[in-house]
Formats: C-alpha cells, structure tokens, sequence
C-alpha cells in the first residue's frame, strides 16, 4: 500500500457503509412510500395516496408540534445551563471541580428506560412530588405533568432528557473554555471589564465553534427524540400529548404496520432535514476545509 | 482585605449551586436503589416519589424475584447487552479511527467529498431510516442475530469526526519519520499514531459502549424474542400494560447500570482527557 492509496484503503469502511446502511435506505424508503403493505409481505403500488393521506392527518400536527416544542425547549435549557456550568467549573477557584464534573456526566451513563422509571414518578400527579411541591411554592396548582396538556408533555420530555444530556454538553463546553487563553481575562480585568462583560466580549466569542457545534448536536437531537417520550407514555399517549415525529412513525410503521405511510412521513421529515442541513453547513462555514483547524 | 471575602463568598455561591444540581442529577440513582430494597411495591404505586421509607419495609426480595423470574432471563438480557457493546463498541472504533485518521492524515482526491458525506451522515437522523434498514436486515436473516444489531451503525459519522478532530492534532513528521524507516502506511497507523491517540480511544470507548448498552430503538426492533432483548428492552417490558412490575423493574434498572459506571470510573481520568484536551474545538 502506497502513500497514495493509503488513504482510500483507510476511508473505505466509511464509503460501504454509507453505501449500504445509507444511501440505499434513503432510496428504499422513498420507493416504498409509494406503495401499501397488504398482508405479511405484498405491496401494491398506491402512488401518491400515503403523502394525500398524510395531509389530513391530525396526529401529524401534534407530533409536529410536540416536535418542534421539545426541540426549541431543549435547545434554549441545554445551551444556557450546561455552559454556565462549565464557566462554573472551568474557574481556578470553585471547589471539587473534578468531582461535579464526574457526577455531572453520571447519568449520561444510563438508557432512556431507567431515566423513564424514574421521570414517570417524579412527574406524576401526587401533590407531594418534589416538582410539584416546587410549582405549589410558588402558587401554581399540582398537575398530573405527563397527562395534563401537550404543553406539560413537552416540558416533562425537556426534564427528562436534559438530565442525560447535560454532562456531554458541559464537557463540550469545557473543552472549549480551555481553548481561551487566560492572558485574555488579565487583560480584561486590568482594563476593568467586569464578570458579565468579560463572559459575554471574550467567553462567547471564544468558544463560538462550540456553541454552533452544539445548537446542531441538539437541534438534530430534538428533532429525531424517540427514546423519552417511547418510555414516558409507554406506547400509549392519549391526546397524542408527547407524541413525536419520529414516535409517530415508529408507531405507524411497527404497531399499525402501514410501512408505505410510515415510509411517506419519513421521506417528508427527511427532505425538510435536508433544507436544514444545507442550512446548517453554510452556517459552518468554518468547518469546510476538512481537518477543521 | 475585600479580595479574601470576595473569593470565599465566590466560592460558597459556587458551591452553593454545584451540590443543588448535584442532588438533581444524583438524587434518580439513590431513589432507585432504595426502591429496588422496597418489598411492597404498592407502596411505590400508591405514593410515588413522595414515599417515605423505613427501615422494615426493606429487602432483597426484589433481587430475588429477578433471578427468578423467567428462569432468569434477566441473565440472558445481561449477557446479550454485553456481547453487543463489546463486538459494537470493538469494531466501531477500529474501523472510525482508521477513517478518521484516513480523512485528517491524507491529501487525496475526494477527500472533501468524503468530509461533507461523513458531515451530513452525521445529521441525518439514523431513526428515520429504520424501516428500510429493518428490511435489509430481515433480507440477511439478521433479526434477532447480534450482527443485526451491530452493523447498521457501528460506522458511526460522528466517531469518525472526533478521531478526525484528534488526528489533525498530531504531527505528521512521525508518519514521515517512519516512512523513511521503511514502514509501510498500514504499519504507521497501527504502530506510530494509534497509539499517540490514546486519549480520543478512551473518550469513545467509553461513549461508544456506553451509547450501545443503552440503545433502546434499534435492538428494539431487531430483536423479536424476549430470550434476544438487550437490557433497555427487556427492563421495558416490565412497564407492561398488564400492570406494571415494579419489583423486577427496579432491581432490574439497578443491575443494569453498573457495568457501564465502573467503566467509567475505571478509565475516567482518560476519558476527560480525551474529551476535553483533544475534542472538538471546531
């Protein structure tokens, strides 16, 4: 193996399985949404009934909506809170740094089923509940969080998920805070920027690689949520409260076993993902280039 | 001395909010190992997270009923996730780290090409494509085999992009050093830059086996029968819609983390390292 062959022998793995685990898929998929499944494996061709039929679906404007909710609130709660964490942790003076840091990550650990055990008590009706003992402090009124409206779901599925999601994100952050040179904040101090205009004229532009990197891991995590919302509603979700894109298609295609209209929805979901892709990698204008650096 | 007073009030806010997150994130565990000592499980339904407990109404009961139940199918659960994460998590990273390191090490043509696919893999959504990749998989006669779990993902974009982001960070005067030595470019990889990207192997091994004990969807829809369930599945059928086994579901969700937090503890040092020092910096 030559230096000039080298490389492909290397990147080979990568060309098969994009070949095979992706590119054909995505073809398959957009062939079969043209078609119904009748019995255990026939198709008969319908052409575009499944994407008229999605049109007037209502469970599709819930899911989208749950969807579009739960991605917009996780984006918002695990930018803000993993990176003040990390400003947190990254300072030479805060105590047991190592330590947070470690327990922070934890739960990160586990599947989406123990999270879901647990969440399902901890979002439950009782009034004695630490939320809603939380909500009840501040006048609000106990609610049973998982069946009340879609608006709870959404907030339940954002507490659920942020508390596997956080320690990544602060790690993230973490590595980016480590990049600014401390010569920076001196001089800012010298010339007597205070903590908040230090964070937001040197921090914020410092790690702002990051932080697009991030806004994408989690858009596309919100976008693609299954697992939660899977085990907080346990296949069932009256009112399609906590009901998803990507749940609705699971739903669809494995319990209903209507594969050509689970096949339509994902080729819809998947062309706007597309847009947003392009999007995306316009915006990262700075990845472009290969190496990155 | 206002600097002295500062810094001490600095640090017992810090702390202050440090440990009140911390309960958050740890409290779940400790409730739940309570729970799974629990024997009246109605307990739990009745009052939920509000439950007091007491000494007497604790057991190992709960443990009991899982080694029992099914003829301890728990076991084969157990077994099934770890063959999984070990064959998913081997194979992920030798073949990523070669792609990786492929993509960041050399100038070739197509290169850019192959960047902007592993970019955009990494965005699409592996969820939507689960039913043309569960027909491929039932075309292989994979269902309810390991390698139908294993395969579809254990080329993973964005294990590919870390070790891409580590490699670039390496110098390429050993890869040139070593050439003049006489080594050949596979025998470079594996014996000279494998091995300086220790950290970036640790971090992903650890995300990587991490991510495959706990993946629920995909073994979810490979494996059929309940003797083939991967933990996260099969713990799942206990929140069954014939009423829920909390005894089993408890104990069970215990045992089940474990492995991966003492292989996180066993290597956290690197990990962090990893991670942090040589991660993504964009």
């Amino acid at each position: 193996m030559t230096k000039r062959t080298a490389p492909y022998f290397f990147c080979l793995p990568f060309v098969i399985a994009f070949a095979v685990f992706v590119i054909y898929p995505m073809i398959d998929m957009f062939v079969r949404s043209f078609y119904k499944l009748e019995g255990i494996s026939t198709y008969r061709f319908v052409g575009l009934k499944n994407y008229e039929n999605f049109l007037s679906d209502p469970h599709i404007n819930n899911a989208i909506f749950t969807t579009f909710g739960f991605t917009a609130g996780i984006v918002v709660v695990n930018l803000v809170v993993p990176l003040l964490l990390a400003v947190l942790l990254n300072h030479k003076l805060t105590p047991f740094r190592n330590i947070f840091r470690g327990a922070f990550y934890i739960p990160a650990l586990t599947s989406v089923v123990v999270a879901g055990i647990y969440f399902r008590l901890f979002l439950a009706g009782n009034p004695d509940t630490p939320l809603n003992w939380l909500v009840r402090l501040f006048g609000g009124e106990a609610r049973e969080w998982l069946f009340d409206t879609k608006l709870t779901g959404i907030i339940a599925l954002v507490l659920t998920s942020t508390w596997r999601w956080l320690g990544l994100n602060i790690l993230y952050f973490l590595s980016a805070l480590q990049t600014i040179p401390r010569e920076l904040y001196e001089a800012a101090q010298v010339d007597g920027a205070n903590a908040v205009q230090r964070f937001f004229k040197i921090t914020l532009p410092g790690i702002k690689p990051i932080l697009i990197f991030v806004t994408t891991l989690l858009t596309y995590g919100g976008l693609r949520m299954f697992g939660e919302s899977y085990v907080l509603w346990n296949g069932s979700t009256p009112g399609d409260i906590g009901l998803t894109i990507v749940l609705y298609i699971y739903r669809t295609a494995f319990t209903h076993f209507d594969m050509g209209y689970a096949s339509a929805i994902s080729v819809v979901f998947f062309l706007f993902l597309m847009i947003l892709n392009v999007i995306y990698i316009r915006a990262m204008g700075f990845l472009k280039g290969g190496s990155g650096r | 001395m206002t600097g002295v007073r500062h810094k001490t009030a600095y640090q017992i806010s810090a702390l202050f909010i440090l440990l009140l997150l911390a309960v958050a994130t740890l409290g779940p565990f400790v409730y739940l190992l309570v729970v799974s000592f629990v024997t009246d499980m109605s307990q739990v339904f009745k009052n939920g997270i509000a439950l007091k407990i007491n000494m007497d109404m604790l057991s190992l009961e709960s443990y009991r009923m899982l080694f029992a139940a099914d003829g301890g199918k728990y076991f084969f659960w157990f077994k099934n996730s770890l063959i999984i994460a070990l064959l998913y998590t081997g194979i992920s990273i030798v073949l990523c780290s070669m792609v990786g390191y492929g993509i960041s090490m050399y100038d070739f043509k197509g290169k850019r090409i192959i960047f902007i696919l592993v970019m955009s893999t990494m965005m699409i959504p592996v969820e939507m494509l689960i039913i043309p990749l569960y027909n491929i998989i039932r075309v292989f006669h994979l269902t309810n085999s390991y390698f139908g779990v294993v395969l579809p993902f254990v080329v993973a974009p964005f294990t590919i992009f870390f070790f891409m982001q580590y490699a670039s960070t390496l110098s390429k005067e050993f890869m040139e050093a070593a050439r003049i030595d006489g080594c050949g470019e596979l025998r470079i990889f594996v014996t000279v830059m494998a091995p300086l990207m220790k950290p970036a192997y640790a971090a992903m091994i650890i995300l990587q086996a991490t991510h495959s004990w706990n993946d629920f969807l995909w073994p979810l829809i490979v494996m059929s029968k309940s003797e083939n369930f991967t933990l996260p599945v099969g713990i799942q059928t206990y929140l069954s819609p014939y009423g829920n086994n909390y005894n089993l579901l408890f104990a069970g969700a215990v045992l089940s983390v474990i492995p991966v937090v003492l292989l996180f503890f066993s290597c956290q040092r690197l990990f962090m390292e990893g991670i942090i020092q040589g991660g993504i910096k964009g």
